[in-house]
C-alpha cells in the first residue's frame, strides 16, 4: 500500500472509551498519550471531538458506547473492540451486527477471550486471524495490559521494533483505513459482481496478484468463491495463510510466471502492485494476468497513475495511465477491451492519483 | 487546504499525469454515453432523407413502395401520403 503522511497538522492520540470502568482504567498502566473517556463523557459532542483527533478508538465497554456518535470519517478511525462476556455470535450480531460489526474490517481489532466465539465471528464477517487480540479472560487488568502493549507498538516510536511485513498496518493506521475505504468503494462492487459471472450461480475463481497479508481476501466468502492469492514475499504469504485459512495462497516465483493453467480464473486483480516493478516485469505481470483469465473474464487493476516528487522510496517505477494502457495492449496483443475506468481521490489529497481500470479478456473459451 | 491559499502547481509531471488520468476517464465516460444512446448526429437524418429521395425517384421506387416499411420511411422522412 502506498503510504503518504496523513494530516501532519493534527495531533492524533488513542481514545479509550472505558464507559462504566473509567475509574479502573484511568488508574491502569496505559500509554500517556491516551485519552480515556467514561460514561460521563458520553454527551455526543465530547466524544465526537475526541474522535476527530483519534488515531485509534478502543471501545472497552461496548454495551454503554453510544454508537450514534460515529458519523462520517469517524469510521476511518481504526477500532479495537473489547467484546463483552456473556454474548454469543447470534446475540452480538443481533445487538451490534449491522450498526458496528458489519462496518468493521481489516484495520480493526477485537479483544475476544473465547477462541470458538472468535472463530465463528471471523468466519461470519470474513475477518482476518490477525485482527484478534487474544486474551485469556475479560479481566480488566489483563485487557488493559494487552491494550498497553498494542498501543505502544502502534505509537509513533514503538519501544519494540515492528517487523517489516507488519509495518504498513502500523504506520498511519487511520490514513490507511481511510484509503482502504476509498479503494473498497470503487473496487468492492466489481469484486462482488464481475461481468463473466453475472447471473450465473457458480463459485467464482479469483486470483489476486500481490496479495500481501490478504487485505482484499476478506472481500470474498470462501463458501462462494475460490480465492487464490499470490505474492513474491514468503513472509507475507505465511501471514496471509494464517489470516485467512479458508483461502489459498502461493509464492510467486522471481520470474513472475504464475503457477496456474491458462484460462483458470474469472477475475484476476491487483491493487497498487505495478509501481513496484520496472517495465519488463510489468509487461510479464500483465501478460500472465491475461493468460490465466478466462475469455470474458476480468482483469482489474487499481493503481497509482500519478506520482509526486515527494516519494523518496527506492524501487518506485512511476507510470501514467496512458503508459499503462499502451503496455496492457502490448502485453495482451490487443486482446482486451476496456470495461471500466474510474479515477480516485484519496482522503486529504488535492490530486486524483488512483485509477481503477477494468479490462475484459477477449477470445473463445477452450473446449 | 486553507481557503486563502492559492493552488500552486509544484510539479509539472504530476499535473501531466493527473491530467492524463482525468482525460482518459472522460474519454471512457463519453464513449460509454454514446454506447448507451447519446444525442443523435443531425447529419444522419439528412443523409437518410437524401438516400430515400434518390431511391424513390429511381426506377426501383414503385417496387420499394410495395413494402409497408418503405412507405413508412417515406411518410416519416419525405412527408409523402399513401
Amino acid at each position: 500500500m502506498t503510504e503518504i503522511s496523513a494530516r501532519p497538522d493534527v495531533d492524533r492520540r488513542p481514545v479509550i472509551y472505558a464507559g462504566r470502568f473509567v475509574d479502573r482504567v484511568v488508574a491502569a498502566d496505559l500509554p500517556e498519550s491516551c485519552i480515556v473517556l467514561g460514561e460521563q463523557d458520553s454527551p455526543l459532542h465530547v466524544l465526537a471531538d475526541a474522535l476527530d483527533r483519534a488515531n485509534t478508538l478502543v471501545i472497552l465497554d461496548l454495551p454503554s458506547f453510544p454508537l450514534d456518535v460515529m458519523t462520517g470519517d469517524h469510521w476511518d478511525v481504526p477500532m479495537v473492540v473489547v467484546l463483552p462476556s456473556g454474548f454469543d455470535t447470534d446475540s452480538l450480531s443481533t445487538t451490534v451486527g449491522p450498526r458496528l460489526l458489519e462496518r468493521l474490517g481489516f484495520f480493526d481489532r477485537f479483544v475476544v477471550p473465547d477462541p470458538d466465539l472468535w472463530k465463528e465471528l471471523r468466519r461470519g464477517y470474513c475477518w482476518a486471524e490477525s485482527q484478534r487480540v487474544p486474551v485469556m479472560s475479560n479481566d480488566l487488568n489483563e485487557v488493559t495490559a494487552k491494550l498497553h502493549t498494542l498501543l505502544e507498538a502502534e505509537s509513533e516510536s514503538p519501544a519494540v521494533p515492528v517487523p517489516d511485513h507488519d509495518r504498513y498496518r502500523r504506520d498511519n493506521l487511520r490514513y490507511n483505513k481511510a484509503l482502504h475505504r476509498v479503494q473498497a468503494a470503487a473496487l468492492g462492487p466489481r469484486l462482488a459482481d464481475p461481468p463473466e459471472k453475472r447471473n450465473v450461480e457458480a463459485p467464482l475463481d479469483v486470483l489476486e496478484v500481490g496479495v500481501g497479508v490478504g487485505r482484499w481476501a476478506s472481500s470474498f466468502d470462501p463458501s462462494e468463491t475460490r480465492f487464490v492469492g499470490i505474492d513474491a514475499s514468503e513472509d507475507l504469504i505465511k501471514t496471509a495463510r494464517t489470516n485467512f485459512p479458508g483461502h489459498r495462497f502461493a509464492l510467486l516465483d522471481p520470474d513472475l510466471h504464475f503457477p496456474y493453467e491458462d484460462e483458470s480464473f474469472d477475475l484476476v486483480f491487483g491493487v497498487t502492485i505495478m509501481h513496484h516493478h520496472p517495465v519488463p516485469a510489468k509487461r510479464t505481470l500483465l501478460s500472465e494476468m491475461w493468460r490465466v483469465a478466462r475469455p470474458g473474464g476480468q482483469l482489474l487493476l487499481l493503481e497509482d497513475f500519478v506520482f509526486t516528487r515527494r516519494s523518496e522510496k527506492p524501487a518506485i517505477y512511476p507510470m501514467s495511465v496512458k503508459e499503462f494502457m499502451d503496455l496492457a495492449l502490448e502485453a495482451t496483443a490487443g486482446r482486451v477491451v476496456l470495461e471500466h475506468v474510474e479515477s480516485l481521490r484519496y482522503p486529504d489529497e488535492d490530486l486524483r492519483r488512483g485509477g481503477l481500470v477494468s479490462l475484459l479478456r477477449l477470445g473463445v473459451p477452450k473446449t | 487546504m486553507p481557503e486563502e491559499d492559492f493552488y500552486t502547481p509544484t510539479d509539472i509531471d504530476t499535473l501531466r499525469m493527473e491530467n492524463e488520468l482525468l482525460a482518459f476517464e472522460v474519454r471512457f465516460l463519453k464513449a460509454q454515453l454514446a454506447e448507451l444512446g447519446g444525442p443523435a448526429d443531425p447529419r444522419a437524418e439528412e443523409d437518410l432523407v437524401l438516400l430515400l429521395r434518390r431511391l424513390s425517384n429511381s426506377p426501383l421506387g414503385p417496387f420499394l413502395r410495395l413494402r409497408y416499411s418503405y412507405r413508412t420511411l417515406e411518410q416519416r422522412y419525405l412527408g409523402t401520403d399513401d
